[in-house]
């Protein structure tokens, strides 16, 4: 067999992303897969098996309870919410006739999108400061509040749900925008000339022919959704108490700070498992309701 | 013997005060650092953590000593706080540590226990002994009775006054936790359920928690865990009363951040939604160059005590003799009174006695304070399990800060997930 520039070039091309792929993604998967069933405390080293009993003590954890009602409140809150003001707002956006304003809003809602989770996050916790924070401030104008926000068990998620919008909201506008040019104008000519009205044309040509874009919007936004960490950890560190602690900040938690990778990565399949089936069920309902 | 030489009384006199005086110097030599020099050549490796202030003066340090020491290289590396105890943690354990290191006392059980630390030599536990401010030496044993390292930095949690504060409010400082809680009632103020000032503070975030609340269950009398570190001790009577008096002094909505919000929080004292304490040296470092503070040491309760997490100069067990004699050489530089002294100036606690002597550091009460509050402090407890028993204390003390639970709650819950960790 003779090595042609070709072949060699081939093999490098796809080599590199294969071993990268083998080394830093399916290797860690399987070896958690692994490690959920045994105990292991990183840095003694010592891997002992222990069957299922991670998966079991799951089941009588209260920290392990409260992540998962955390994370469902956030991600129903983003789902709630964010879905349809994004849509608002990518309608409103394909309402302005000037393109370079256009431009200049569209750029204005995308720039969240771009900025790191980290900073948003340090910014929106002084901004959620209940004394001098600018939030209360604003609401205060309007005769709102005062608010604990970040230091109130109650009004933490709310806040954490808030920030994570003003971090999302741009890249799903301009998906639901890119949705939005994809209707032929014709449709909504030919119905103005039939007189239906813009709610009608909403829900008789907009919503049904965004399904595409809605169902990718709403399966990656709940599966970013169940893995919020970074704004948890740096706006709160899971707190006050554990009242604002999720499913991945509990995997941070058991794995870095109790070092049990063992436990912690039982969690990570837990919620592996919790994402895919939502994801399915999402999918599946989204095409037999609206799609079919 | 008629040709033997005789020493005339001259000459002996001569010889005599030449060894006297070569004695005085040597003496005084123990002062001020002596370059020593190792017969080849030596790379040392420096780990630190980020902290820029003193990050200045230990690489000026290390500067210094490199050119009293041409023959010595040092690599002077610097992590961020967050990480660097896990960094030295594995690296002491994969077995390729830096040759010094500054190490916190709660992840020096992580070294200690497997006995990775070189003991400190008897010239450096004289220095401490004999040098430093009293009780440093206890302060180092703490972890197995043995001398692992000298301080570099006393973190010591004592109350700080806002003396304005105190004084247009006519009140004395309190001298326990019991009376700092009844000031703080009266001077606290809620309007429209937000706390707009208070008597005092605690950062009710994160680690915060448990820092500050082992400090004032020290002064309760009580600690941690048990001798044996197999249990938690701390679901007492009095364990439960430090943790009600913790949690009466936390005002989340009114000081959610940790000091790293230094700006806002200097604003919200000056804007007059005051507190009259706060604790640490931080204050010295500039985040509040227009108030006046003073400290007064520990509050007491059942016994004066407060906690402390200090800083060590350590240095790994496994390095060959050359290069511990070169690292134990570079700490001893770095704890010499000149280099104390630059710690002082930046706001540190000057860890030398003869440094109090300084009329800059003399007259600086408020500094002094924490100085002499070394013998009354503990160390933060440390145990290789010790982050997951702090993450469980952070959780249910954070739980009845907000209300969620009654502190003794907190506590029973705190047994029940602490006890499985340690046993």
């Amino acid at each position: 067999m003779k090595f042609t520039d070709r072949t060699v070039f081939i093999a490098v091309a796809i080599g590199i992303p294969i071993t990268w792929l083998i080394a830093f993604r399916l290797y860690p998967i399987v070896y958690s897969a692994y490690l959920s069933f045994n105990t292991y405390y990183l840095l003694s080293g010592q891997v002992t098996f222990r069957g299922l009993s991670n998966y079991v003590s799951l089941f009588n954890d209260s920290l392990f309870r409260v992540s998962l009602l955390n994370t469902i409140y956030i991600s129903l809150g983003l789902g709630m919410v964010g879905v349809w003001i994004a849509l608002g707002l990518a309608m409103a956006l394909r309402s302005v006739k000037n393109p370079r304003i256009q431009t200049i809003y569209r750029t204005i809602i995308f720039i969240p999108a771009v900025t790191m989770m980290v900073a948003t996050a340090q910014a929106w916790t002084w901004m959620f400061q209940p004394s001098y924070g600018v939030i209360n401030y604003l609401l205060s104008l309007i005769g709102l509040g005062p608010f604990k926000w970040l230091t109130s068990p109650s009004e933490v998620i709310p806040a954490v749900i808030i920030t994570t919008l003003w971090k999302t909201l741009g890249f799903t506008v301009v998906l639901f925008e890119a949705g939005l040019a994809g209707i032929p104008e014709g449709f909504y000519e030919a119905s103005e000339i039939d007189g239906a009205t813009k709610w009608q044309q909403f829900k008789h040509i907009t919503w049904p022919l965004l399904t595409p874009a809605t169902i990718f919007v709403f399966v990656t936004g709940l599966a970013a959704a169940l893995q919020t960490f970074t704004q948890v950890y740096v706006m709160t560190m899971g707190g006050p108490g554990t009242s604002a602690y999720t499913l991945v900040f509990y995997v941070y938690q058991r794995a870095f700070t109790y070092k049990d990778l063992g436990y912690a990565s039982a969690v990570a399949y837990v919620t592996f498992l919790i994402i895919f089936v939502a994801s399915y069920l999402q999918l599946r309902y989204i095409k037999e309701k609206l799609w079919a | 013997m008629s040709g033997e030489a005789k020493i005339s009384r001259r000459n002996y006199l001569k010889y005599a005060g030449a060894v006297v005086a070569v004695a005085v110097v040597a003496g005084a030599g123990y002062y001020v650092y002596e370059a020593t020099k190792p017969p080849e050549k030596v790379t040392l490796s420096y780990l630190d953590y980020l902290n820029p202030p003193h990050n200045k003066v230990h690489k000026d340090q290390v500067d210094n000593y490199m050119k009293l020491n041409p023959n010595v290289t040092i690599n002077y590396n610097i992590e961020p706080y967050p990480e660097i105890g896990d960094k030295i943690i594995a690296s002491f354990e994969a077995g390729n540590p830096a040759d010094i290191v500054t190490c916190v006392s709660w992840w020096m059980a992580n070294l200690v226990e497997p006995k990775l630390l070189d003991p400190a030599p008897d010239s450096m536990v004289k220095k401490i002994e004999d040098k430093f401010v009293p009780g440093t030496k206890d302060l180092c044993t703490q972890a197995d009775g043995v001398v692992y390292g000298p301080t570099h930095e006393f973190g010591i949690h004592i109350p700080i006054f806002n003396l304005d504060m105190l004084e247009k409010s006519n009140l004395k400082p309190p001298t326990t936790w019991e009376e700092l809680v009844e000031i703080d009632k009266q001077m606290t103020i809620v309007e429209g359920g937000m706390t707009k000032q208070a008597g005092f503070a605690f950062f009710p975030k994160g680690g915060w928690i448990a820092i500050s609340w082992v400090g004032v269950l020290y002064a309760y009398g009580e600690k941690v865990l048990s001798d044996d570190m197999k249990s938690f001790a701390a679901n007492t009577e009095r364990g439960i009363k430090s943790l009600e008096t913790f949690v009466s002094l936390c005002h989340p909505d009114l000081c959610p951040d940790e000091f790293a919000t230094h700006e806002a929080f200097t604003k919200q004292l000056i804007a007059g939604e005051d507190f009259i304490s706060l604790t640490r040296t931080y204050v010295k470092e500039g985040p509040f160059p227009n108030m006046r503070f003073m400290a007064y040491g520990p509050l007491s309760q059942y016994e004066k005590k407060t906690q402390s997490y200090t800083w060590f100069f350590v240095v790994p067990k496994a390095l060959s003799a050359e290069k511990k004699k070169a690292a134990w050489s570079v700490i001893d530089y770095a704890t010499d009174p000149k280099q104390d002294e630059m710690m002082g100036d930046i706001g540190y606690i000057p860890m030398l006695k003869e440094s109090w002597d300084l009329p800059k550091f003399k007259e600086d009460t408020f500094l002094k304070a924490f100085a002499d509050s070394v013998p009354y402090t503990k160390l933060y407890p440390g145990t290789s399990k010790w982050p997951a028993i702090e993450s469980v204390i952070v959780a249910q003390a954070g739980r009845a800060i907000a209300k969620e639970i009654t502190p003794e709650q907190a506590l029973k819950a705190m047994e029940e997930q602490i006890n499985p960790i340690v046993a």
